[in-house]
């Protein structure tokens, strides 16, 4: 049974995909999510974030994982995930697991890439087709602004 | 035999010879007792507008004092509707009796900027000869041509005398440009002429072969369908072994397109000029 | 031939003036009227002018925009009102007159007759702007005795660049405009993407031109992008760069009355190795992925200010264009150092080395989206590969 619009997707995931687990973000401690984030570059679908109290010389250290969401537009959705990690440590493609195997057959373009993968399904069960590395966020700009995002949430 | 209508014009010379008749009018040399040789052409009008026409090549002649076109002596119109032009004569032949003539590159090209500076006369008018062809161009013994038959000239600065509509405009087909065969006014300028010397440049130097000739190329069955489908006999002049800038010139001059041609006659007398000398 | 290169000057046409005296990155300055008071473009200093180009602009006549209101020969302020056969009647030749007297007052290098923009493959294009600007600027130039050359701006549409029938109707009506130097030339695509990536579109645009400089006219073509590296094989005697997005890619809808502002776009980078613009939210990933990333981006004085961290990245920095300036110059300059063939090997480099770029691009994980990416450049290639063939300039 697949999904028959994005939101739908959204709704999924946000109800099924584990955030907390991903961030890493202990029980009870704030966790920053959004859909459609807007003033950065592109518009992720899902966004989450974490901000540790504390961390390693006392810098701010933003956990973040954008996520867009596509029907079955791989190609695109690629290139919409590939935007966020201008300001995400993380960013995933999740496309409806109905409609996934062309984009699960360039599997080779995500992780060079180093953008997840994730076929969802509309019971909730998802399967995660590349695991990307936890990477920090080319653009140190966009950084600033997500964290400023984060704040003043 | 002169038409009996024209005796009482003819009357007034001695030595009467017809050159050529045709359609509502003829030409005769003849002998003007105080002037001497002279052409004289008599015909009528069948309309205002045919007059008028008659009228506008005079004009253009007169305004034009060169050897490339005979002097107008006189032009009256008599009852009932005849026209009367008369114009030195000259001892000359047509080019059509005369064209393989020149079929040595460097006539051929002489004679193409004699006809280039003679026409640029009338172009500078902004008036286009449209029926540039072996028999409206008569050559005297010097080889120079002279130009003559105005009577379809169009001066692009007037309004058409005609307004019919037809599939071709007043031309001779065999050696009218594309835009003239398909009565395309607007796009009929001096370039359209110089269409008419391209077909003339490779008759000359293919001895009288016309360059659009079905027997020689195209898929078409006359002159007029391949000159329509810009198909020209360039094998044949290639085989002729003449320096490239000679088939430079040729396919320009029979570009299908004005565009195509030379945009100014310096720039084409520039181009037949590099021709000259590339064959020395 | 070698060509010129002249900035498409538009709202901050100090900055193109600024590039051209510091950097020496052009010969001169297309000024569009719409950009510039009438009174501040004449006291722009002569030496300028002497090598400017004016644009008055009449694309949609009716329409006063910006700047254009200040000059009193715009269709619709000479003819208070503009209506096409009242300005015919009434107004064209006074406006043109006008628009004539001003130009060879000011010294400019060529005299533009403008045409206006007409949308589509209209039947009456030649007709129209015989009657309502054409004929009563020769007729102004005749009166004023105007030796200074004169350039017809002609505006193409897309659908009449591709229109065999109805551009060669074009070429014939334009080569046999007695007293015309050449053709300021304004290609409109239809797409709106930021570069050009119609491979027909292009090979047009390159015939047309090529027609227009075997009839020994002057072209210049206006409202270019780096297609210009491209067109530069029609042998074109000017190329142009411009600043800001409306200035190298022309679009009727910038002239229209209820145009909405637009959002300022994201800061981008030209790079000249890719012969693209690159967001600078991009670049971060080519540093870090790219083996060599950072020396892509062409080293001059404005990238090592830009890339220091206090610089603040906008789209209304100077420096941004003033590098664009710097590095197509160069790139341009370089190109015009060949004729014919050669150029074209040039070229073909050029592109096939920003498409193998762009390979090494995606190999490495970097992955842009269209406007950032190489896709522009297969359809270049094709282009300038047509052209080629037809000039007998590949083997």
């Amino acid at each position: 049974m697949h999904f028959s619009t994005e939101q739908e997707l959204v709704e999924t995931a946000i109800r099924h995909l584990p955030l907390r687990r991903w961030l890493r973000a202990p029980d009870g401690t704030p966790v920053f999510q959004q859909t459609e984030v807007r003033g950065l570059f592109g518009i992720p679908d899902l966004l989450a974030a974490f901000a540790p109290a504390t961390s390693r010389r006392n810098k701010p250290q933003l956990r973040s994982i954008a996520f867009e969401m596509k029907l079955s537009d791989w190609r695109r959705g690629l290139v919409q995930a590939f935007r966020y990690r201008s300001f995400a440590s993380t960013s995933f493609l999740v496309i409806d697991d109905s409609r996934s195997k062309p984009a699960v057959a360039n599997a080779e373009r995500f992780k060079r890439a180093n953008i997840g993968l994730i076929g969802l399904n509309a019971d909730g069960r998802f399967h995660i087709y590349v695991r990307p590395q936890r990477e920090a966020p080319f653009a140190p700009h966009l950084e600033n602004a997500l964290t400023e995002i984060v704040k003043s949430s | 035999m002169p038409s009996a209508i024209y005796d009482n014009v003819l009357r007034a010379y001695s030595d009467v010879v017809l050159l050529k008749e045709g359609g509502q009018k003829a030409a005769y040399r003849a002998t003007d007792p105080a002037l001497g040789p002279v052409v004289v052409k008599i015909g009528t009008y069948p309309s205002a507008n045919a007059l008028e026409r008659i009228r506008r090549e005079v004009e253009v002649l007169r305004g034009i004092s060169s050897p490339y076109y005979p002097a107008n002596i006189d032009f009256r119109v008599e009852a009932p509707n005849l026209f009367v032009v008369v114009e030195e004569y000259i001892e000359s032949r047509p080019l059509s009796a005369c064209v393989t003539e020149f079929s040595e590159p460097r006539a051929a090209l002489l004679f193409l900027r004699h006809m280039i500076l003679g026409l640029n006369l009338i172009w500078a008018k902004r008036i286009v000869h449209r029926d540039v062809k072996p028999d409206n161009i008569l050559i005297t013994a010097d080889g120079t041509p002279k130009i003559i038959d105005l009577g379809i000239a169009r001066l692009l600065d007037e309004e058409s005398l005609t307004r019919t509509v037809n599939f071709r405009g007043p031309c001779t087909p065999n050696y009218a440009s594309p835009e003239q065969l398909k009565n395309r006014k607007a796009q009929i300028d001096q370039r359209s002429d110089q269409f008419c010397l391209g077909i003339l440049l490779v008759q000359l130097l293919q001895s009288g072969f016309h360059p659009f000739d079905p027997s020689v190329v195209g898929d078409g069955d006359s002159i007029v369908s391949n000159i329509l489908a810009g198909s020209w006999s360039r094998s044949r002049f290639r085989a002729l072994g003449l320096p490239a800038s000679m088939e430079v010139l040729a396919s320009k001059l029979l570009g299908g397109e004005p565009f195509q041609r030379y945009r100014t006659t310096e720039g084409l007398l520039q181009a037949v000029a590099d021709c000259g000398g590339a064959l020395h | 031939m070698s060509f010129e290169i002249y900035h498409q000057a538009g709202f901050r046409y100090q900055w193109n003036l600024q590039s051209i005296a510091d950097d020496s990155t052009g010969d001169g300055v297309i000024i569009g009227a719409r950009s510039i008071e009438k009174k501040k473009l004449a006291a722009l200093p002569s030496e300028v002018r002497a090598k400017a180009i004016f644009d008055p602009q009449f694309f949609i006549p009716s329409v006063p925009k910006g700047k254009l209101a200040t000059y009193d020969f715009f269709p619709d302020v000479a003819a208070d009102g503009f209506t096409s056969s009242d300005y015919a009647n009434e107004s064209a030749g006074i406006s043109a007159a006008a628009c004539l007297a001003f130009q060879s007052a000011q010294g400019f290098r060529f005299i533009v007759i403008p045409t206006r923009y007409m949308a589509g493959m209209p039947g009456n294009y030649i007709a129209t702007q015989d009657e309502l600007f054409v004929g009563p600027f020769l007729q102004a130039c005749s009166e004023q005795r105007v030796e200074t050359p004169l350039l017809l701006q002609v505006v193409l549409t897309e659908n009449m660049l591709k229109d065999s029938d109805y551009s060669a109707d074009l070429l014939n009506w334009i080569t046999g405009i007695r007293g015309l130097s050449g053709v300021y030339l304004v290609a409109e695509a239809a797409s709106a993407t930021k570069q050009l990536k119609d491979a027909d579109f292009l090979y047009r645009l390159l015939t047309f031109t090529a027609a227009l400089r075997q009839n020994d006219m002057v072209v210049v073509l206006g409202y270019l992008n780096t297609e210009s590296v491209a067109l530069s094989l029609a042998d074109p005697s000017i190329v142009t760069m411009g600043l800001y997005e409306n200035t190298r890619a022309f679009r009727i809808r910038t002239f229209e009355d209820n145009q909405s502002e637009q959002r300022g776009p994201s800061p981008r980078l030209y790079v000249s190795q890719c012969l693209q613009w690159i967001d600078r939210n991009y670049h971060g990933a080519i540093e870090r992925r790219l083996p060599g990333g950072r020396s892509l981006f062409d080293q001059n004085k404005y990238q090592a200010l830009m890339f220091q961290p206090t610089f603040k990245w906008h789209f209304t920095k100077p420096e941004l264009y003033k590098h664009h300036f710097l590095e197509l110059s160069r790139q341009l300059r370089r190109i015009s150092e060949y004729q014919g063939k050669e150029r074209y090997d040039h070229v073909k480099t050029m592109i096939e080395g920003a498409i193998a770029t762009f390979r090494q691009m995606e190999e490495a994980g970097i992955v842009l989206d269209k406007d950032n990416d190489g896709s522009h450049l297969s359809a270049w290639l094709t282009a300038i590969n047509e052209f080629a063939q037809d000039k007998g300039w590949r083997n």
